[in-house]
């Protein structure tokens, strides 16, 4: 008998244990900021790099660790492929606008879909190029399907976004979301992602007319509540004593309202961001071909986001970036925390992936849009 | 023999095996017996760190497959074999010691060489790149301010002006305006450009109090202090987006604030020196800067809201008053006709409420 029988659970619990400490964390960080500032900022890549792998072993599904393969040297050559395709992009633009006429007339109407194509192929190329240096228990991740297409469709949305006036975000997010889930793979699992934008439309709305409520209340309380003290005080006619005696007056009140509008405004964004990612990742499900199929679920709350934010938000303040590790490791935990499988996980029926591993690392992404891990 | 966990990279099974090295390979064998696979050592590689619970993850360069090993004995073969094997998993304390003292050098280094260079770099830079640095915040000033156009009163700054040059022997051509706003405030741009606003004309109660407030301008001058400034802002920020804070923006720029708050105390204790030696030099009464300061401090402070900028990072002001207190001994440094220009220049008479 070699095989062992993993515990055989099936009840609603939590996909993913993390056991990461702050202070590992931190000595991952250290020599990562140490060796950036040396290298005059080379080494990103590799230290991109260590901080994933710190992360994902220390994330465990069904009592194995995940672990990252990939390499900072992938990542770097990604970068440098980036650079020189967009060194070629902006020099095509600029010649196009020195020469003018029809070729200038294209490129003011192309660029920004083609800029924004990029950044869509990037984002999708990136997850492609972490799912497949992702493995557990020696199975690896991957995605099918074509980035560049990718790009086009998220282009396609921005442009609905900008028509509807913003109305259109529900369907954009849930449907980029979706073409990303529903590509994925694990080994032979196969994702598939079912949210609709419909279902996040009301709570978009709510959150959009809260928002323009909280922003008239703001303006009725600071402005026209305090219309003759503002009109002295802008009206330049006034002595400098005085016109501290005015502010000093009027601060308090103003301090006041921006406070509450911006605790208002925070309150309904992460409403909504509860909203989506529990509609997200509650309408996924993974299969396994031969197996019972995995819902997911998501116990992210508003309450509970809001505060992961609003601290993160705080020591990313407080501490110039120093805090970093402190977010991650806060971040990190509550997604363990808060993403929940229900069904049983059968490990001896997922099988290798087929899907070949991208050779360059998320070059693009690092190029347009670089981020901390 | 160890025991090990053996993941063959065809399915998600965990696989139970004894594993031991035999010749030049690695054999994995059923715990009844049978052999599993055999891998040639030469093609074994190593994670490079161990896992979380001390785990070596070894797979082979020849095809699918990974070994979870914590084994010291195996562990010590296959090193003994020549395969490169990752250390302990944590940092022992003396790591950890050095590892910090050389987090806090570096830091400290970057810390001394964002100070340092910039003052290095402003002492030699040409003339012009300091006007091209000035440049944003000139066109910023020619937008959105008026100028205070006198001619009589333009004639005597630029005379006190050219007078405390040549005392001082300031090499950097200097040029000094005048702008009609109540902001009670006085700055200077790179290359020399001294801009004085009305707000401090109208605050002066005496030529000699502007005189002061103007030669602090000029020990600025003379030290670089803005085009320091600038440059250190510049380098903080081009740090902070190396090291991944994305554009820099917040991070760096709190960062150069606080930089700024240390080092523009010295660099205003300096100005203040240099101004009571350049007109003592030129033979004019020094007291008008210490007076200013005993009319600001009079007027509440700063901090208050709506209050004058021209205090902000500037030295507590009773020090300032007390360190700056001179003798009412020399040359007014304008005479009645020019202080009369000088205060009519923004276009006649004060405002007030």
């Amino acid at each position: 008998m070699d095989h062992i029988q993993a515990p055989a659970a099936s009840g609603t619990r939590q996909a993913f244990v993390y056991d990461g400490r702050i202070s590992e964390l931190y000595g991952v960080f250290l020599l990562n900021l140490l060796l950036t500032i040396i290298t005059l900022g080379i080494f990103r890549f590799w230290a991109i790099t260590r901080l994933r792998r710190y992360l994902w072993s220390h994330l465990q599904f069904e009592g194995t660790r995940l672990s990252y393969t990939g390499k900072g040297k992938e990542m770097f050559l990604g970068f440098m492929v980036a650079m020189v395709v967009t060194a070629i992009f902006s020099r095509v633009a600029s010649e196009a606008m020195v020469a003018g006429g029809i070729a200038r007339t294209l490129m003011l109407v192309l660029a920004y879909p083609i800029l924004l194509t990029l950044l869509g192929a990037a984002r999708f190329a990136a997850q492609r190029y972490r799912l497949s240096r992702t493995e557990w228990r020696g199975i690896r991740g991957g995605m099918e399907g074509s980035p560049i297409r990718y790009g086009l469709i998220w282009t396609a949305y921005m442009a609905g976004v900008v028509l509807s006036l913003w109305q259109a975000i529900p369907w954009m997010q849930t449907g980029l979301a979706r073409r990303r889930i529903n590509a994925s793979r694990f080994g032979s699992a196969v994702f598939a992602c079912e949210a609709l934008g419909r279902r996040l439309y009301p709570v978009w709305l709510a959150t959009w007319v809260g928002s323009l409520l909280l922003l008239g209340a703001f303006i009725y309380i600071a402005i026209y509540g305090n219309a003759p003290e503002l009109k002295i005080l802008l009206s330049n006619q006034t002595a400098s004593g005085r016109a501290g005696e005015l502010a000093a007056h009027l601060l308090p009140e103003l301090v006041l309202a921006l406070v509450v509008f911006s605790a208002g405004f925070a309150l309904l964004a992460t409403w909504y961001f509860a909203s989506l990612t529990r509609l997200i990742i509650g309408g996924t499900r993974v299969t396994i071909p031969g197996a019972a199929a995995i819902q997911l679920s998501s116990s992210v709350s508003p309450a509970s986001l809001f505060w992961l934010f609003f601290f993160n938000g705080l020591i990313g303040l407080f501490t110039l970036g120093l805090g970093l590790p402190i977010v991650l490791h806060r971040s990190v935990g509550y997604f363990a925390r808060t993403t929940l499988m229900t069904g049983t996980f059968d490990a001896h029926a997922l099988l290798q992936s087929t899907e070949a591993k991208p050779a360059l690392g998320e070059g693009f992404l690092q190029a347009l849009d670089p981020g901390v891990i | 023999m160890a025991m090990a966990r053996y993941h063959d990279g065809r399915s998600g099974a965990i696989h139970e095996v004894e594993a031991f090295v035999f010749g030049r390979h690695l054999r994995l064998a059923h715990r009844d017996g049978g052999t599993m696979v055999t891998w040639p050592l030469d093609a074994v590689m190593a994670a490079p760190e161990r896992d979380p619970d001390g785990l070596v993850h070894l797979s082979t360069r020849t095809g699918p497959g990974m070994v979870l090993v914590k084994d010291s004995g195996l562990l010590d073969a296959l090193r003994r074999a020549g395969v490169r094997l990752p250390g302990t998993a944590r940092w022992r304390p003396w790591q950890w010691v050095a590892g910090s003292a050389a987090a806090a050098c570096v830091l400290a280094a970057c810390g001394i060489l964002l100070n340092e260079v910039p003052t290095m770099i402003a002492a030699v830079i040409p003339l012009s790149w300091e006007r091209r640095l000035a440049a944003p915040t000139e066109a910023l000033i020619s937008a959105s301010a008026r100028r205070c156009d006198g001619a009589g009163g333009q004639a005597a700054l630029t005379s006190f002006v050219e007078r405390l040059r040549a005392a001082g022997h300031i090499t950097t051509p200097v040029r000094i305006e005048a702008l009609n706003d109540k902001m009670i405030n006085a700055f200077t741009l790179p290359a020399g450009h001294i801009i004085v606003m009305r707000g401090i004309i109208d605050t002066a109660s005496d030529g000699a109090m502007l005189a002061g407030v103007i030669a602090h301008e000029l020990g600025h001058v003379a030290h670089r202090d803005t085009t320091t400034l600038m440059l250190r802002r510049t380098g903080v920020s081009m740090l902070m987006s190396l090291i991944g804070f994305g554009d820099g923006g917040t991070a760096a720029s709190s960062l150069t604030n606080l930089m700024s708050l240390a080092y523009g105390r010295s660099a205003e204790a300096a100005a203040d020196a240099t101004a009571l030696d350049l007109l003592s030099t030129a033979g004019l009464r020094a007291d008008g800067l210490s007076r200013f300061f005993s009319v600001m401090e009079a007027k509440g402070g700063a901090g208050a809201p709506g209050l004058p900028t021209w205090l902000h990072n500037h030295p507590a002001n009773e020090d300032r008053l007390t360190k700056t207190a001179s003798p009412e001994t020399g040359a007014m440094p304008f005479t009645d006709d020019e202080w009369n220009a000088i205060r009519a220049m923004c276009g006649g008479g004060q405002s007030s409420l």
